[in-house]
């Protein structure tokens, strides 16, 4: 990043493959519209272009990156008032009877537990397995204090296990 | 945090999706307009401000030299112009011009009051005058008749004072609001010795003691601006 903001536009590059991947699905799994997934990742990229010229290394450029896609999905979440906090019935039937394999469905099974948590909570649990932030910096990331960060992605976990043992 | 390697297992089961190749080009595209907008934006701000300086600059230098060339001679105006022959004026001229700029002392500048004849030391006075003092220095003549004709030169070189290239220097000083030099000065005090002005120099000479009392005069200089005894 520092590269990039002294001019170097190849530095960009590296640091975007090296980030869109995971990224991209922290988003999109955030949310549930992939438009808007795919917006906000556009988003998330121009702050950090926009913002070179302030950026100082006080914290790894990872939690820097989730922090501005944190107030993103934050921003977009109070637009949406709290209907993502809970699931429509249209995700909460995943079951397929037609789906003969059973990775596929229990990873269905999965992916509706993921989308069933509250934001808070799937965020620290993306933050944590998606991206592979520790407790604290998923407290930076987020604003919050360490405790909370560790709270949350306690209980998202807890549910998870839950929804892959039935 | 102790993880469950199932669900950890599970996570990375879920399909790996990945921003579309558009989406991918679209950000790309915009990280690299925005260090090319950065290339030019510097320079062009950079020079933006030595133009700026410049100009700053420039507009001092040109604000400077009008407020020193206006002032000025609005107060050599105001120093009426003496009369040709009246004893009054003489005694306040030199206090109406007073400190800021003194004409009336202000001979060549180039003056040297140690080898310079009577003539050539005459201040800001034209051939004319020069060929008054001469005679005044020449020709013993009576008393009355001495003073009269020192009046009529003197009055005469005010008057040249005005025209004469001689004074071109006197000028300059009142114009450039600059105080005469300490030997334009002295030189105005032997003048006015020599003219019989003798409490006029003598103010002058106090004048100037208190404006520069570490100045040393030299012997010669000395005997030629204080009153004999």
């Amino acid at each position: 990043m520092l590269a990039y903001r002294d001019g170097d536009a190849g530095a960009f590059e590296k640091l975007y493959a090296r980030h869109r991947g995971a990224l991209y699905r922290f988003v999109l799994r955030s949310l549930k519209d992939r438009s808007v997934a795919e917006e906000l990742f556009q988003e998330a990229w121009i702050r950090v272009i926009e913002a070179r010229e302030r950026y100082a290394p006080s914290a790894r450029f990872t939690t820097w990156l989730y922090t501005i896609a944190h107030n993103l999905l934050v921003d977009h979440w109070r637009r949406k008032g709290l209907a993502l906090v809970e699931l429509t019935d249209e995700h909460a039937s995943p079951d397929n009877p037609a789906r003969q394999v059973e990775a596929r469905q229990t990873a269905a099974r999965f992916l509706q537990a993921l989308e069933a948590l509250p934001p808070a909570q799937r965020e620290a649990f993306l933050l944590h397995e998606e991206v592979g932030l520790s407790v604290a910096e998923i407290a930076a990331a987020t604003g919050t204090n360490e405790e909370a960060a560790k709270s949350r992605l306690r209980y998202a976990l807890a549910k998870l296990k839950a929804a892959v043992d039935e | 945090m102790s993880d469950d390697p199932k669900i950890s297992q599970r996570y990375r089961g879920l399909p790996r999706e990945e921003p579309p190749r558009a989406l991918d080009e679209a950000i790309l595209a915009a990280s690299r307009r925005a260090v090319n907008r950065r290339r030019w934006y510097y320079p062009v701000a950079a020079a933006a401000v030595i133009v700026l300086a410049v100009a700053v600059v420039a507009h001092v230098d040109r604000e400077q030299p009008d407020g020193e060339v206006v002032a000025p001679p609005a107060k050599v105006l105001e120093t009426p112009p003496p009369p040709p022959v009246v004893e009054q004026p003489r005694a306040e001229a030199p206090q109406a011009a007073q400190k800021p700029a003194r004409p009336q002392f202000a001979p060549d500048p180039q003056a040297d009051s140690g080898r310079r004849s009577d003539a050539a030391r005459a201040p800001a006075a034209g051939p004319a005058a020069r060929e008054e003092q001469n005679d005044v220095a020449a020709s013993p003549a009576p008393a009355a008749a001495e003073a009269r004709r020192d009046r009529e030169a003197d009055s005469l070189a005010r008057m040249q004072a005005q025209r004469a290239p001689a004074s071109q220097a006197a000028r300059a000083s009142a114009l450039a609001g600059a105080a005469p030099s300490p030997e334009q000065w002295l030189q105005g005090i032997v003048d006015l010795r020599r003219q019989g002005r003798h409490e006029e120099a003598d103010r002058e000479l106090a004048e100037f003691r208190k404006r520069y009392p570490d100045y040393r005069l030299s012997g010669e200089m000395k005997a030629k601006v204080e009153r004999r005894q």
